[in-house]
């Protein structure tokens, strides 16, 4: 987070030439009005001009270097676990993978396979059993996002979820109904739950660590 | 510094690579192959592109490969509603279609596993029934379409794989070096299993060459990989097993996987030898002991894969230039290869990335030339198979053979200033390893041959149609091979509703082991007899190629031959009178004591 601090001054310290005097010039004028995030600074200058986040980056620690501008640690985002889940951006996942549990869990019983909307339930299905169990180990796995780039993200949550949909169907094939339809979506629904839940604590305990 | 600002012509050429899969996909489906000779044109030429190319992001060229990757495999897939015959997903898919309506998966005793080892497979058994009960979509679907949408995504993992080691430009080339090779797109298509276990296989070597790797997903992921394939995991255990003892040896400061090892060695004894029956641990035993048996006693005489007598000259190829130019690319790549592989190896300073991946290398290098030196071996274990698996990880070693000479012209340069300098700025090495790869694409998928009207036409992409109407009997063969047709699904679902408990089926082979299987739901090979040699009390099964040309055909140890033989003639009693089911394909009840 970086510190309040006053326009007054540093604009006629500054004398820099070229872009970097319009990025800072930028910059510093959203400080006047508070404590920013890093993030929401490059998210806010993003809107104006075409930047990275690397070199919104290498700015506020310039900014800093020059004492113009102060850095300190972020407060936790969420003070309780409620205000965490109503956090959208950090649990997009949660809403995904509930989302498309539920959606196929209401498609395989009531959406038969001659239905007009059989498709949502060949999508809704697919991302189930080929991708949605395996994300969730994954966001469990590595909560924090800068861990793992999202093409492994997205290969180790297919690779996983055959696995574990492998496994769930190799115990239902011993129960007596076997690997029938609700049975199937059942078990599939109880083990999202399960995962789900994981996630969610070990995601929080990370934010709020 | 402000971000720059991506260029028309290349977002345009991502656009238009992004439509590709689509195009491919149409193509086959309605058999335009002249379509589908312009793609892959285009896939071939669009290497020029990215070689070209000063810089692009890893995104854009993941996506690029993920393109070129399903437009390869739609090529192919979309060819046919039908299985694709001559493979393994006949036998896979009637063993899917008997779990889906038992519901239940049994561990296969012993006995029942000797003829087909596939039974202790979880890949094709329980997860396409899990896919197709919450999906809804028909089996045939699973098998033929998501099953390869899966597999579309190895070669992308395997871009993060390579670029531990190498830049972007070279990491796309290996990449679509792994892709070229046409197992990828056609062979594999009709090993449903193999799809799958290659897909967790990668994944997990690229969690074992990531510095993030997690013990969990690691553990759940070999136990997948053992469900999924027995093959491949016996192969994972040795590159485990391999790097272990290569990191011993060397005292080399990398992690050594030594719980990964212990964990694959025994998850799959105990799944293969408790759960699978044992069958596929006695199947390994034998191939072994066949093999060793043969290095001792029949070292020079024992046989070896046609594409190895072929490479060494001792099998007559075909004549031509174009037949030179195809050989002389299959050298270059095979030298290129090998000369990759040796720079890499003798490095002095290497990356951790390089050392990393260096035992993976080895252990492909090792199997492939134990394949091509060891008599029975690539018999036993399907050569053009071994060679895909070996270049999962031996992709890379093309661009750093080419890397190489250059490194050597560079050193002649300075010695010979006037006659090696180069008067402009030319990407040597990118330009060089596309004009090895498109030549290697083109020939290998069977485009020149079908562009220049080749007399053997190999693709049934491309020449489906010159195939099926060849006047060249083998050729006919070749095409009912591989294209399951209607008429002959038909007979077969027919027959095995309506056949008497005491009266076997008497076929040709490739009916028996392709069509009977998929669609009768007879186990592979042991619906009944084999024509000509009907036994009393049999159903005689007659496919549209024996109705339609009056051949059957039958099997010898490497392939399917075609010999000729009237329909009339088989069973010499068989009349019109005997026929029971009519159409392109027939079924006779003529054969009784």
């Amino acid at each position: 987070m970086i510190g309040e601090t006053t326009a007054s001054g540093i604009l006629a310290k500054s004398g820099l030439k070229g872009n970097k005097p319009d990025l800072e010039t930028h910059a510093l004028e959203y400080l006047e009005n508070g404590p920013i995030l890093v993030r929401e600074l490059h998210h806010e200058l993003g809107k104006q001009t075409r930047v990275d986040a690397w070199d919104v980056t290498k700015m506020v620690l310039r900014l800093v270097e020059q004492g113009r501008a102060e850095l300190t640690d972020a407060p936790p985002a969420a003070k309780s676990f409620k205000e965490y889940l109503g956090m959208w951006d950090e649990n997009l996942w949660l809403y995904f993978s509930v989302g498309i549990t539920s959606i196929s869990f209401l498609a395989s019983l009531w959406v038969s396979t001659n239905s007009l909307l059989v498709a949502f339930r060949w999508i809704a299905g697919c991302a189930l059993v080929l991708f949605a169990p395996g994300y969730v180990i994954v966001e469990a796995l590595f909560p924090n996002k800068a861990k793992l780039d999202q093409v492994m993200r997205c290969a180790l949550s297919i690779g996983l979820s055959l696995v574990l949909v492998m496994i769930v169907g190799l115990l239902l094939s011993y129960t007596a109904e076997g690997i029938t339809m609700i049975p199937t979506i059942t078990a599939l629904t109880v083990l999202m739950a399960g995962l789900v839940s994981v996630a969610l604590v070990r995601k929080y305990r990370h934010l709020t660590a | 510094m402000m971000a720059e600002v991506s260029t028309t012509p290349w977002t345009l050429f991502i656009i238009l690579c992004t439509l590709l899969p689509a195009v491919s996909a149409c193509a086959s489906y309605a058999g335009f192959s002249q379509l589908s000779l312009w793609v892959f044109l285009a896939i071939a030429l669009s290497f020029f592109v990215v070689a070209l190319r000063k810089s692009a992001s890893d995104n854009s060229l993941m996506w690029l490969v993920f393109c070129f990757s399903l437009s390869l495999i739609f090529s192919s897939t979309f060819l046919s509603s039908n299985l694709p015959g001559g493979n393994d997903i006949v036998e896979e898919y009637r063993l899917f279609l008997q779990i889906s309506q038992t519901h239940h998966w049994v561990s296969p005793p012993f006995a029942q596993v000797t003829g087909s080892l596939y039974g202790s497979v979880i890949s094709i058994t329980v997860l396409p029934t899990v896919i197709a009960t919450v999906t809804g979509l028909a089996g045939l679907t699973v098998f033929t379409i998501v099953i390869p949408l899966l597999y579309s995504i190895t070669p992308v993992i395997l871009y993060k794989i390579y670029r531990t080691i190498l830049s972007p430009r070279d990491a796309f080339l290996s990449a679509i070096m792994f892709m070229s090779y046409p197992v990828f797109y056609t062979t594999l298509l009709g090993v449903a299993r193999e799809m799958i276990a290659q897909v967790l296989l990668v994944i997990l070597i690229a969690l074992m060459l990531s510095s993030r790797a997690s013990a969990l997903a690691s553990i759940i992921l070999t136990f997948g990989l053992v469900i999924s394939h027995y093959s491949l995991a016996f192969v994972y255990i040795g590159i485990v097993m391999f790097s272990f003892l290569i990191g011993r040896i060397t005292r080399s400061r990398i992690e050594t996987p030594i719980r990964s090892a212990m964990l694959a060695v025994v998850a799959t004894i105990a799944w293969f030898a408790f759960v699978g029956g044992g069958a596929t641990l006695v199947t390994l035993t034998q191939a072994m002991s066949r093999v060793l048996s043969g290095i001792g006693s029949n070292f020079f005489g024992g046989p070896r894969p046609t594409e190895v007598m072929a490479a060494i000259g001792a099998v007559q190829g075909q004549q031509g230039i174009l037949h030179t130019v195809n050989k002389a690319t299959q050298y270059v790549v095979q030298i290129f290869l090998v000369l990759g592989f040796a720079v890499l190896a003798f490095k002095r300073r290497k990356t951790l990335g390089e050392r990393r991946i260096l035992p993976l290398m080895t252990f492909a290098m090792a199997f492939l030339v134990a394949s091509v030196a060891l008599p029975f071996l690539a018999a036993t274990l399907n050569l053009p198979r071994i060679y895909n698996i070996s270049l999962l990880f031996l992709a890379p070693c093309l661009v750093i053979g080419v890397e190489s000479l250059e490194q050597f012209r560079k050193l002649k340069t300075f010695q010979y200033p006037f006659t090696w300098r180069l008067r402009f700025h030319f990407p040597t090495k990118q330009v060089v390893v596309a004009v090895i790869l498109c030549s290697y694409l083109l020939f290998t998928s069977g485009w020149a041959w079908s562009v220049s009207m080749d007399r053997i036409p190999t693709s049934p992409i491309f020449d489906s149609s010159r195939m099926r109407n060849s006047t060249d009997i083998t050729l006919k063969s070749e095409y009912f091979t591989v294209f399951i047709t209607t008429p002959d699904i038909a007979a077969a679902r027919w027959i095995s509703q309506h056949q008497r408990p005491d009266h076997v089926i008497c076929s040709d082979v490739v009916a028996q082991d392709d069509v009977l299987t998929a669609y009768g739901e007879y186990p592979s090979g042991g619906s009944g007899t084999v024509l000509p040699y009907c036994n009393p009390n049999s159903y005689v099964y007659l496919g549209e190629f024996n109705t339609a040309y009056g051949y059957y055909r039958y099997a010898t140890a490497q392939q399917a031959i075609v010999t000729p033989g009237s329909r009339y003639q088989i069973p010499e009693m068989l009349t019109p009178y005997d026929r029971i089911f009519s159409g392109d394909a027939a079924i006779y009840c003529g054969v009784t004591e």
